[in-house]
């Protein structure tokens, strides 16, 4: 057994293995670059700044408006409306449960950044929910989640090791595709979905890995300081951004926040001020944080503290921060990319959806290898069928569900109870039913013909999402372009681009078949998306 | 590889299961030697422990045969875990 063969085995099944799960992890996670957009897109109630933001007038009413409704809180967090955020976002935190020590349920309200007035949005779990799945899945408890995530991560990392050990003309292949020959365009493809954007695929899938890294691997924390109280005081001393107070008790009343406001936004050089939290509001001893939102550069800034009660600002303590912490904080903001820019988010989710190129096309290879391997020995492979329904039902069938989770957005009734579950239940269900219909239907029909039903059904149902946005909302086209809204209008330009897109691939897919339809030996090798 | 099962299954498991102890082992170890305090010290185990661990699994199917994968994975733990054992009964103590 040659080293070689070896590692190409290892790629092989560690890869398909992986790549439904990965490319439901690289196509949610992608969409995360624009979670804060497409949540715009799902909340069309949700009225538009139109001045720069009046703190003096709107921060008492905010102030109040907490007071009110969670005087008991243990956080409060204002979320202003900057930079790719549209929104005016109320939190709070309830306290956590002294017996247990679980953290308390974090409860929102949307404001409209004009009037400061509560806004009732549809119940809709957004973007957040979209780009979350990503890591914490769902119907199944966060933990679980996270080993399941990182198991992909890990057989993601190992596929990319292995595969660039057995790539021997890494460089050159670099930039050859060789759409003509049959198969081999599916190699290139997968070659240049993991080839090209490599550096970015190692670091978002190690970066990952990091994150999860509290779930994971635990030996070396447990090993150190036992699975105790020891433990968690170590990863507070990790995570604290500043020095943590603990409450006193003695109730005092909050600081008016706008003053602080007012104070930050004069020391900020310029930038807005982005959020503004409060430890232990009502405490004597609260703290409260103002930030600033910064869109260069990768080190995050500190933001001021204030004592809660009479305001005065702590004087910013010299802590130096460890190689580790650094590396940590480096490898979250890189996965995040919080702070790029338009040019680079488009990068970042080219480069996710790269990725979901990649494991796809690893997946369609696998199957047409041994379609070949099941046509030259004339023997059944195990297992073939269950991959290319598998394939189809993944690869096209998680799009048409994404589709479908905006759709329900749009037609489900707005009354309706859970209406934002509802929402993501469409999703698993639709990828459910093209799952099942990738099963049932290649029992009829060669899965070729399943990919072209899959892929028309894409296309019209992508090209039917503006139409639909247009029939029950006044953000459509007509209405986005009219007024310059780009975000609002590159939603449904996207969505009609994708239509497109599974178009001119179910398109070229049948004129294919239909080439090779005498010899009656159609293969999928031959189809390009 | 296909003509012997049983040796393939080993060397998956050995990779899974082995590769994640043997990683998490040799990260221990290296927690006591790295020069920086205890706090960053075990956050870098931990990041670290993912390369490891792909290394191991690399190294796994690498190995001429699956027995030997296994030996290798053994003796890194053995040695790994004394040393953490013999530095924390004789080492110096924070």
């Amino acid at each position: 057994m040659s080293f070689r063969l070896s590692i190409t085995w290892l790629h092989t099944w560690t890869g398909l293995l992986g790549c439904w799960l990965l490319y439901f992890m690289f196509i949610t996670g992608s969409t995360g670059y624009f979670d804060d957009e497409i949540s715009r897109w799902m909340q069309p109630e949700i009225p538009v700044q139109m001045s720069s933001f009046d703190a003096a007038t709107l921060l008492p009413k905010a102030e109040e408006y907490l007071r009110d409704v969670a005087p008991d809180a243990a956080h409060y967090y204002i979320d202003f409306p900057v930079g790719r955020s549209p929104f005016y976002t109320l939190w709070w935190q309830t306290q956590s449960d002294p017996q247990t020590g679980r953290k308390g349920i974090w409860y929102n309200k949307k404001l409209d950044p004009n009037t400061g007035a509560i806004v009732t949005p549809r119940d809709t779990h957004g973007g957040e929910l979209l780009y979350r799945m990503h890591y914490v899945l769902h119907y199944m408890p966060t933990s679980l989640a996270h080993w399941i995530t990182s198991t992909a991560a890990m057989l993601m990392l190992v596929g990319l090791i292995s595969g660039v050990v057995i790539h021997r003309r890494i460089f050159k292949d670099f930039f050859s595709f060789r759409r003509r020959k049959p198969d081999r365009s599916w190699l290139d493809l997968h070659n240049l979905a993991g080839v090209l954007p490599l550096p970015f695929h190692l670091m978002i899938t190690y970066s990952g890995l990091i994150l999860l890294m509290f779930t994971t691997m635990l030996a070396v924390p447990v090993a150190n300081y036992g699975a105790g109280k020891e433990i968690r005081m170590a990863y507070d001393r990790f995570f604290s951004e500043h020095e943590v107070r603990e409450a006193s008790g003695n109730k005092a009343p909050l600081v008016e926040l706008s003053t602080l406001y007012q104070d930050a936004a004069q020391r900020s050089n310029g930038h807005p001020i982005s959020f503004i939290s409060v430890d232990n509001p009502g405490d004597s001893n609260g703290i409260v944080s103002v930030g600033w939102h910064v869109t260069t550069g990768l080190t995050p800034f500190q933001p001021l503290h204030y004592d809660a009660v009479n305001g005065a600002r702590f004087e910013e303590q010299e802590h130096s921060v460890s190689g580790a912490k650094t590396f940590y904080d480096t490898m979250e903001h890189l996965h995040e990319g919080q702070f790029a820019g338009p040019l680079l988010r488009w990068l970042y989710f080219f480069s996710g959806i790269a990725g979901a190129v990649m494991v796809a096309s690893g997946g369609v290879l696998w199957a047409i290898r041994r379609q070949q391997h099941q046509k030259a020995k004339g023997l059944s492979v195990r297992g073939l069928g269950l991959v290319q329904s598998l394939n189809v039902g993944t690869f096209v069938g998680l799009p048409i569900a994404i589709a479908c989770y905006f759709i329900a957005n749009r037609l489900l009734p707005l009354e309706l109870a859970g209406r934002g579950d509802w929402e993501v239940h469409c999703l698993f269900i639709a990828w459910l039913i093209m799952l099942m219909h990738a099963f049932v239907r290649s029992r009829r029909v060669d899965h070729i013909t399943v990919w072209q039903e899959q892929l028309l059904l894409a296309s019209v149902i992508f090209a039917a999402i503006p139409v639909i946005n247009a029939i029950t909302s006044s953000v459509h086209l007509g209405e986005t372009l009219f007024y310059g809204d780009w975000v609002l209008a590159s939603f449904d330009l996207f969505m009609l681009a994708l239509a497109l897109v599974f178009g001119v691939a179910r398109y070229k897919l049948r004129a294919k078949t239909a080439r090779q339809s005498e010899p009656c030996d159609a293969e999928l090798g031959e189809a390009r998306l | 590889m296909r003509k012997n099962p049983t040796a393939l299954w080993s060397r998956s498991i050995a990779a899974l299961v082995g590769g994640y102890i043997c990683a998490n082992a040799l990260a221990i170890a290296l927690t006591d030697v790295l020069p920086t305090e205890k706090d960053s010290a075990v956050i870098s185990g931990m990041m670290m422990t993912f390369a490891l661990y792909a290394l191991a699994i690399v190294w796994v199917f690498s190995a001429k045969t699956a027995k030997r994968a296994w030996l290798g994975l053994t003796i890194t733990t053995a040695f790994s875990i004394t040393f953490w054992i013999v530095k924390r009964q004789f080492g110096d103590q924070p």
